[in-house]
């Protein structure tokens, strides 16, 4: 009878003879050698190059490929990485970098100033037409001086240069590279760092193996043999993934699974603050919306509290100012506290205290939640007496709706989220806020214009020292929030879930994962 | 056979085959036309946001976008004819390569769910006949309208959850092998048990009323026999067209499956090419799972003559 109960019990709990290796616990501190990482993506990897638009998944990718000159940590400081040391002449017009000896590209050629200016010349090259290129537009002209050093020349002081040049696409690519493939480079990543690119199935993985002779193979990785990224559409069933075995790194986790996956034993789930803040654009040319106590009634009208509990279920976190925490140059301005009655009022005084129509546009599936959080800031502005009808409108469709030139835009209010690829606060005031960037030259998708923004803007560029710039975007923050062009929301955050195996996975708010120092146990 | 009957087979194909022809271009307008009928600038929603109008109008070039319909047409089937199924307007990757395995893929996933479905369902519905009117017949109804109602996504799901999560006796993704395919083709198999059963019950309980069968009986034939021998194969002929039909609602139905298995197939391509908006890949794809559609219909309509020797070849 004993030996019946005993296979009965190994029948139903095989894990029973699963016994635990002492080893294990020693193995963890250790980083091992070898292995496969698996990350499952949810979308499809388009290109691995520098200059067009991507999903924040193909930067980690392209982060293990590539290296900048230089490289920004997580307290802000701008470290060295291709680039040993620098300097930027008394007037402010001259960076000179001097290059790391003995790095090799993946073709196997030494890295020199060659690349280097190749790679600048790519990105500003007209004949290439890179829709990010305007992030370098800085740069006037790149010389070589001589085999590791390089000069890069700027029109005007630019007070952010180090942000740009440690930004994701101002990567050094390979000379070769660029000659031999010219625009047809998309599918051939050659670069100087710990992965190289193996090969890819379109739509469906991307394979990277380790770089034998990466330059700084002796300080940190790579461990791995090889990681693979696939992409997996549905967001169940990538969970499902991590839980199975599967995949090891999971992004991106709807919200629903996140309490779910935390008591998942097998699993790990981080949440980081990403640089991307969520929004309802206003167009401020368009009647009521041009007069500010109507933008700012919006603001009032608004509980995000609510909304991050209820629509987000507790990921992320409220925004007081048009740039994320985690950039560099934010000033939180804590001026609209939830206030319906304030609201009202503010309508009335500007003559709307019978509240009016308007339409909310906002795209499904682009951003998290996305057509959930307009319909409960639809719902929020009911209260106020405002009728707002929500428009679901598909990605491309609404791309070229907000981006249409003032005259033949009749968008009202639109939900977008935007994100600081350079983590400082330059990128998004020359891309998004002067109002030279109305559409179609820039993404001033308000059609927002104030004279002192302007002004501010163009003078905080130049500013070279940290704490007067400091000084200067916090005023900048100031007017843009007290003059409402935006309702503004929230702070995204990123979620990700990976396999208790993984080690050393760490995220930077440009919503990229770093590889360079991942290992995997058995 | 006969010369005459060889004669008239003969014809029969002939006309099957140009009948099928005709579909085909039809198709093929249809397919063409089809893309053009969305919202917003159709290069301009190629090119994406921020491009230069420089890239706008290469797509617009690329695409002969500027050129008369019936131009448009005969250019792209031309090139179709002579090869060239032409390039994605996202990945810039030959269509052919794009769809090539994919379209392998998606065969190999219907062919099992079909196999799942026909086993299952004629089972059931052979069940349900023989013991008509009895628990076995109420249950295996039930069953069956089970199948068809639950939503193939969340039968995938679910599946999913209890054997790859829970039990971890299948993978939740990836190809390989037959462990692969278990999953994904009872999903995708599992609303079509339910008609292919209730067909062959009905088409069976039809059959099994009449004469024949009653004198099959009387001759001393068993009980396998008369079922296998005599009145399933008369009753094929419903069976084989819900089939025939079915095969094609799974070729389209794949679009679900292969989302939640990540099998990597044409429905998923056509779902991703919508949301793109990659229209030379979408014109392809259309063209191809409906005429994959047409030649098995034209196949079920062939295999008539061979189950029941009173079609002739009209």
């Amino acid at each position: 009878m004993k030996l019946w109960k005993f296979l009965f019990v190994l029948i139903l709990f095989p894990g029973v003879l699963m016994l635990d290796d002492p080893s294990a616990a020693l193995a963890q501190s250790k980083p091992r050698q070898g292995g496969v990482l698996r990350f499952a993506l949810g979308v499809p990897i388009t290109h691995l190059t520098m200059g067009k638009s991507e999903a924040s998944d193909a930067g980690t990718i392209k982060r293990a490929i590539f290296e900048t000159l230089i490289e920004r940590d997580m307290q802000g400081n701008y470290l060295p990485s291709l680039a040993k040391s620098w300097n930027v002449s008394p007037n402010g017009l001259t960076w000179t970098f001097k290059l790391q000896e003995g790095v090799t590209f993946h073709d196997g050629h030494e890295l020199s100033a060659e690349d280097v200016k190749a790679s600048y010349g790519r990105m500003l090259d007209p004949k290439y037409e890179l829709p990010l290129s305007r992030v370098l537009k800085v740069i006037s002209s790149v010389d070589i001086v001589d085999k590791y050093t390089v000069r890069i020349n700027t029109g005007k002081p630019t007070a952010d240069m180090l942000p740009r040049l440690s930004w994701s696409h101002a990567a050094i690519m390979s000379k070769l590279a660029i000659d031999k493939w010219g625009a047809d480079i998309d599918w051939h990543p050659v670069g100087t760092g710990p992965y190289r690119f193996e090969g890819h199935v379109p739509g469906e993985s991307v394979t990277l193996v380790r770089y034998e002779k990466y330059w700084r193979r002796d300080q940190k990785g790579p461990y791995l043999d090889k990681i693979v990224f696939s992409t997996i559409r549905e967001d169940a069933t990538r969970v499902a993934m991590v839980q199975a075995g599967e995949a090891d790194v999971v992004v991106n986790l709807p919200t629903a699974d996140v309490a779910r996956l935390s008591r998942d034993p097998n699993v790990n789930v981080r949440s980081d603050p990403s640089s991307r803040v969520a929004h309802i654009g206003i167009n401020c040319q368009k009647a009521p919306f041009n007069d500010v106590r109507v933008r700012q009634a919006l603001n009032y009208a608004v509980d995000k509290k609510s909304l991050i509990a209820g629509v987000l279920r507790g990921v992320g976190k409220p925004s007081n100012s048009f740039i994320s925490p985690i950039v560099w140059g934010y000033h939180g301005v804590d001026q609209y506290e939830y206030d319906p009655a304030k609201a009202k009022r503010l309508l009335s005084e500007a003559g709307y205290s019978k509240g009016f129509t308007a339409t909310l546009a906002t795209p499904q599936g682009r951003y998290f939640a996305d057509k959930e959080t307009a319909v409960a800031v639809q719902d929020m502005l009911s209260q106020v007496g405002l009728d707002v009808k929500v428009s679901v409108i598909d990605w491309a469709t609404y791309i070229k709706k907000l981006t249409t030139p003032l005259d033949s835009n009749d968008t009202e209010l639109y939900l977008l989220g935007w994100e600081v690829g350079t983590g400082d606060i330059g990128y998004i005031n020359d891309l998004v806020f002067t109002s030279a960037a109305w559409p179609p030259n820039g993404w001033n998708t308000m059609f927002y214009k104030n004279k002192a923004v302007d002004d501010l803007i163009a003078r905080t560029s130049n500013i070279m020292d940290n704490k007067k710039r400091y000084e200067a975007v916090s005023e900048l923050q100031r007017l843009v929030v007290n003059d409402a062009p935006w309702i503004f929301l929230f702070v995204y955050q990123m979620t990700a879930a990976s396999s208790k195996k993984v080690h050393g996975l760490e995220f930077l708010p440009t919503e990229v994962y770093t590889i360079e120092n991942v290992w995997v146990e058995k | 056979m006969g010369l005459l009957m060889r004669v008239k087979m003969f014809a029969f194909l002939i006309r099957r085959f140009f009948g099928l022809v005709f579909v085909l271009i039809l198709i093929s307008v249809v397919s063409f036309s089809l893309v053009y009928f969305v919202p917003g600038d159709v290069a301009l929603v190629i090119a994406g946001p921020g491009s230069s109008k420089k890239a706008v109008e290469d797509i617009r070039a690329e695409l002969h976008l500027d050129k008369p319909f019936y131009v448009r047409y005969s250019l792209w089937l031309r090139s179709i004819l002579s090869g060239d199924l032409g390039r994605s307007a996202i990945t810039r990757e030959p269509i052919s390569q794009l769809i090539g395995f994919r379209y392998l893929n998606t065969l190999k996933l219907a062919g099992a769910g079909v196999t799942f479905a026909i086993f299952w369902g004629i089972f059931l519905g052979l069940v349900a006949s023989i013991k008509r009117n009895s628990i076995l017949d109420y249950g295996t109804m039930a069953l069956s309208i089970f199948g068809i109602s639950m939503p193939i996504f969340w039968i995938g799901l679910m599946l999913i959850f209890i054997f790859a999560v829970q039990l971890r006796w299948l993978p939740v993704t990836g190809q390989g092998g037959i462990r692969h395919l278990i999953l994904p083709a009872i999903t995708i198999g599992l609303n079509s048990i339910a008609l292919i059963a209730r067909i062959t019950r009905a088409s069976m309980l039809e059959v099994l009323g009449k004469d024949y069968i009653r004198t099959a009986r009387a001759k001393g034939c068993t009980f396998p026999m008369v079922i296998f021998k005599h009145a399933l194969k008369n009753a094929m002929i419903p069976i084989i067209t819900a089939i025939g039909l079915q095969f094609g609602y799974l070729m389209g139905g794949a679009v679900l499956t292969e989302t939640v298995f990540a099998w990597p197939g044409v429905g998923r391509l056509f779902a991703d090419s919508v949301f793109q908006r990659d229209f030379p890949v979408l014109q392809i794809l259309m063209l191809l799972l409906a005429a994959s559609f047409a030649i098995v219909n034209v196949l079920v309509d062939i295999s008539y003559s061979f189950l029941d020797p009173r079609i002739k070849y009209e």
